[in-house]
């Protein structure tokens, strides 16, 4: 993707929210992508093995 | 009904809730997420106090674009008789196309089913209608939605299927530990949360 597409793609946020706080669903998406990144770099993941599984 | 602005970006989703389709329909919400639209389904409606075909008409009524499957044409195995949902709320919208205002009338309509020209043999009066075989496969779902929202859309900043299936992917690796930080379990995710965090998760991994 170009910057330029990059800069006006919006995500929307969904019609009905979860209960669970917005800050919290934040937290926990930073925590597990920064494993993930973390093993892909070679380190060590934060959690075990990830199962492919809805 | 005055309707909000979210016309142009609200996607009516109109297919089966059950366990066996839950990781295409999984795929279909993510994606329309990616693509820069917004979801909507009858899993909205939990608030008991408005009747049920009401509340249809009025998510069809503010969605432009619609997304039909009828991929479950199977009998019910406990009473023997088949699901009729589906197929009634592909004919509400393709009625509010045909016979609303001019508003309406700019619906666009993707009609999904397992295997190609399937339909012919359970619904031929619908022949005509983009309509688009998945395979039962999360993939080429991905893919269907994608340019069928690409074509009928004027944005330029939709990925390629297979830019927004590698997403998916890794979506999907990073689920189960997702929800144990939010003490979740993939099984049980219900639509509100699986809805939140996919839009959450595209934001913060775009």
């Amino acid at each position: 993707m170009t910057k330029a597409a990059k800069r006006v793609r919006t995500v929307q946020t969904p019609k009905v929210k979860s209960s669970i706080p917005a800050s919290k669903i934040e937290k926990a998406i930073r925590v597990v992508s920064k494993g993930v990144t973390a093993k892909r770099d070679g380190g060590s993941p934060k959690s075990g093995k990830p199962s492919r599984s809805w | 009904m005055a309707l909000g602005d979210r016309y142009a970006t609200d996607v009516f989703v109109n297919c089966p809730f059950d366990d066996k389709y839950r990781a295409t329909f999984a795929a279909i919400v993510f994606s329309i997420f990616d693509c820069g639209f917004r979801p909507r389904c009858a899993l909205e409606l939990d608030d008991s106090g408005e009747v049920r075909i009401e509340k249809l008409f009025r998510i069809i009524e503010s969605c432009r674009f619609g997304i039909h499957d009828l991929t479950r044409t199977e009998l019910d195995a406990a009473n023997r008789l088949p699901r009729f949902n589906m197929p009634l709320e592909l004919g509400l919208f393709l009625a509010a196309q045909r016979f609303g205002d001019s508003k309406q009338k700019r619906k666009r309509c993707l009609i999904l089913d397992r295997e190609p020209y399937r339909y012919q043999k359970f619904i031929s009066d619908i022949a005509g209608q983009d309509i688009q075989p998945h395979g039962n496969s999360a993939k080429q779902a991905i893919r269907r939605v994608r340019d069928w929202l690409h074509n009928h859309s004027s944005r330029e900043t939709i990925p390629s299927g297979i830019v927004i299936h590698e997403r998916y992917t890794t979506f999907q690796r990073e689920l189960p530990r997702l929800c144990k930080e939010l003490r979740l379990h993939p099984k049980e995710l219900t639509y509100k949360d699986y809805g939140t965090i996919v839009s959450k998760w595209l934001l913060l991994n775009a």
